[in-house]
C-alpha cells in the first residue's frame, strides 16, 4: 500500500467520523489531508506527519519491490514504524521520569563508534545515512533514541537486580530485555492506535 | 558507557538490515481498558465553523487564505492554539505543531487537518471534542480505599481515557501495595445521553498475609535482632512500602554496626494459597566490622581543624563506625556554620581498608554559592 493509498484510506476511515463536521461547499473543493492523530500514548499524540517522516527512508527501500508484494510489505512497515514510535514515546516518558538524558556529545561519540565499526569516517557514515533516506538530524534522532533506550534498559536491569548488565548481553538477550522493559512500561500507560 | 555491541546494533538498524526489526508484532492497541466511541454521525449540512483567521486580500492559490476549526462544541479560545498563519504557503511542520497544541488542550479527542483547494485555499482543523462524563460508577470491592467514592478526575467535564487510565493504574498499584497482590482496576467508557458513562471495575483478589519472614545469611540470633526492627512480620498483611522501608532499615542497621559492606538483596516474595499467604525471604550479607581510621576536614572551614575534631566530631578513631553518629556529627558542623552566618554543604566520603578493618572519612565542607 503506497503512502498515498494509506492517506486515502485514512481519510475514508477517519473522514467518516469527522467529515460530518465540515460544511457543504457550494463549489467543489478538493480536500487533501495534511495531518491527523494516528496514535495516543498517555497524553501525547503521534501524528500522520511524524509517521510519514519516520517511514520515508523505509519506503525508499521498498520501492524496488514488485507491485504484488509491495502493498503488503508497506502495510507491515507502517505498523512496525508505528510500534517503534510508540515504544520511543514510552521510553522517553520513562527517561523523563528518571531524569535520564542523552547529551549531544554522547551522540557524537556514538556516531564515531558506529562509523569506526563500519570502517567509515563520520562524514561517510552520514553520507550513507543520507543515501538510506535519513537526514543528519533524522539519523542523530535515531541514535538518540537508541542511546536513551540503552540507558533506560541499564536502569531497568539494575532495578531488577539482574547480574548481567546490558554490556554483557547478546543482541538477542538485549532485544528480549528491551521488550520486557517496554511491556512493563505499557502496563500503566494509555496507548491507543488510530490507524 | 554505551556498549560496542549496542552501537553495532544501532549501525545495523540504520545502515544495513530490514527497516524496522525488533519492534514487535505490529501496531497494538494495548490498553486493557475498553473505550467505546460514539458512532459516527451522518454528514450534516452544517456544523459549527469557527473562523480563526482570514484575509480578504487576494492571495495566490497556493497560499492559505483562511483558517477554520470545524466541529460541535468548539470553544473559541481554541483558535489561540493554531499558530499557522494566513497569506503563506502550507507549512507542514507548523500544522503538526498545531495538532499537538490542540490535543494538549485536553478537550480535543480527535482531529484531522485538511487543505481545501478551491478558489481560495482554506486550512481546516476538523475536531471532535471530548464528550462529558454523564455518569460514574464503581463496581466491585475496594477494601483498601484506593478508589474513594469521590474519585477526583482532573477534568470531569471531559472524558479523557488517558486520565482515567492513570487513575486506575494508581489505584491498582495502591491496592497491590496494600497486599492485594493480584488486584486490578479497569475501566469502561460507553456513550450515553450525549456524553459517556464511566465505570471503574475493581477486582482486589485476596489480601496476602505474611506467613513467615526468613533470613538467609545472618546467624539466627542476628536474624531475630533484625526482625525486631522490621514492620513486616508474620501474621500481618503484606504491605510493600513497609517492606521497602524494612530493606532500608536492615541496610542502615548494618552501617550503624560498622558493617559497611552490608548488602540486602531485593526480598523474594513466595506466594501460596492463590496469593492469600506469602513467605518473605531476605538475603543479607553483612561482612566484617569496620572501625574508624583517619578523619580529615577540608574545604571552606571557618576555624582550626582541631575545633572541628574536638567540638563537633564525636566518633573517635578506633571506634566502630556508625552512620547515625556520623550523620549527627555532620549536622553539628552544619549548625555551627549556620550560627556564623554561612550556609554549607557537608559531604563525607569514605575509604575502606579491608585488610586493616578500618574506614577513613574525608569531610568536605562547601559554602553554598
Amino acid at each position: 500500500m503506497s503512502l498515498a493509498r494509506i492517506t486515502s484510506a485514512l481519510v475514508l476511515v477517519f473522514g467518516v467520523a469527522l467529515s460530518g463536521s465540515t460544511p457543504v461547499q457550494a463549489e467543489p473543493v478538493r480536500r487533501v489531508v495534511v495531518d491527523r492523530i494516528v496514535a495516543v500514548v498517555d497524553r501525547e499524540v503521534i501524528t500522520l506527519v511524524e509517521l510519514r517522516r519516520r517511514a520515508a527512508p523505509h519506503l525508499l527501500k521498498l520501492a524496488s519491490l514488485d507491485e504484488a508484494t509491495r502493498p503488503v510489505a508497506e502495510a507491515r512497515m507502517y505498523r512496525e514504524v508505528m510500534d517503534q514510535l510508540i515504544d520511543g514515546r514510552l521510553i522517553a516518558r520513562r527517561a523523563r521520569m528518571a531524569s535520564i538524558v542523552v547529551t549531544a556529545s554522547e551522540i557524537d561519540t556514538a556516531l564515531d563508534s558506529i562509523a569506526q565499526a563500519n570502517h567509515l569516517s563520520r562524514e561517510a557514515l552520514l553520507a550513507e545515512a543520507r543515501t538510506a533516506g535519513f537526514s543528519e538530524a533524522d539519523y542523530r534522532d535515531e541514535v538518540h533514541s537508541q542511546l536513551l533506550s540503552f540507558k533506560c534498559l541499564r536502569v531497568y536491569l539494575a532495578g531488577k537486580g539482574k547480574e548481567k548488565t546490558s554490556g554483557e548481553m547478546s543482541n538477542a538477550q538485549m532485544q528480549e530485555a528491551t521488550r520486557a522493559m517496554i511491556d512493563e512500561m505499557r502496563r500503566g500507560v494509555y496507548v491507543e492506535v488510530r490507524l | 558507557m554505551i556498549t560496542r555491541a549496542g552501537l553495532v546494533l544501532a549501525a545495523l538498524v540504520v545502515l544495513g538490515t530490514p527497516a524496522c526489526g525488533g519492534a514487535g508484532e505490529g501496531a497494538r492497541a494495548a490498553t486493557p481498558a475498553r473505550v467505546e466511541r460514539a458512532k459516527s454521525e451522518p454528514a450534516r449540512a452544517q456544523e459549527p465553523v469557527l473562523v480563526c483567521a482570514e484575509t480578504r486580500e487576494s492571495v495566490p492559490a497556493d497560499q492559505i487564505a483562511r483558517i477554520e476549526i470545524h466541529g460541535a462544541r468548539v470553544p473559541p479560545e481554541l483558535c489561540a492554539r493554531v499558530k499557522h498563519g494566513i497569506g503563506r504557503s502550507l507549512d507542514e511542520q507548523r500544522v503538526d505543531d498545531d495538532v499537538r497544541a490542540l490535543y494538549a488542550d485536553g478537550r480535543v479527542e480527535d482531529l484531522i487537518v485538511f487543505r481545501e483547494e478551491g478558489p481560495r485555499t482554506v486550512l481546516v482543523y476538523a475536531v471532535r471534542m471530548r464528550p462529558p462524563i454523564v455518569s460514574f460508577e464503581i463496581q466491585g470491592a475496594d477494601p483498601s480505599g484506593a478508589l474513594p467514592a469521590g474519585v477526583v478526575l482532573e477534568r470531569p467535564e471531559v472524558a479523557d481515557p488517558a486520565i482515567v487510565r492513570v487513575m486506575t493504574s494508581d489505584a491498582t498499584r495502591e491496592m497491590q501495595d496494600a497486599g492485594y497482590l493480584h488486584a486490578t482496576v479497569d475501566f469502561e467508557m460507553t456513550p450515553r445521553d450525549g456524553g459517556v458513562a464511566l465505570v471503574l471495575r475493581a477486582a482486589p483478589g485476596p489480601r496476602a498475609i505474611v506467613r513467615a519472614v526468613r533470613f538467609e545469611g545472618p546467624s539466627s540470633e542476628r536474624a531475630r535482632e533484625l526482625s525486631a526492627a522490621m514492620r513486616t512480620a508474620a501474621g500481618k498483611p503484606l504491605e510493600r512500602p513497609a517492606l521497602e522501608r524494612d530493606v532500608l532499615v536492615l541496610q542502615a542497621d548494618g552501617y550503624d554496626k560498622g558493617r559497611l559492606t552490608t548488602t540486602v538483596a531485593e526480598p523474594e516474595i513466595i506466594e501460596s494459597d492463590g496469593g492469600a499467604a506469602v513467605e518473605i525471604v531476605l538475603r543479607v550479607t553483612e561482612g566484617p566490622v569496620f572501625r574508624l581510621g583517619k578523619v580529615t576536614f577540608e574545604g571552606d572551614l571557618i576555624g582550626p581543624v582541631k575545633t572541628y575534631e574536638r567540638d563537633f566530631w564525636t566518633l573517635k578513631s578506633g571506634a566502630i563506625f556508625s552512620r547515625t553518629v556520623v550523620a549527627t556529627d555532620i549536622e553539628r558542623i552544619r549548625a555551627f556554620h549556620e550560627t556564623r552566618g554561612s550556609v554549607v554543604d557537608v559531604n563525607p566520603s569514605v575509604e575502606l581498608d579491608a585488610a586493616r578493618g578500618t574506614v577513613d572519612v574525608k569531610v568536605r565542607i562547601e559554602q553554598r554559592r
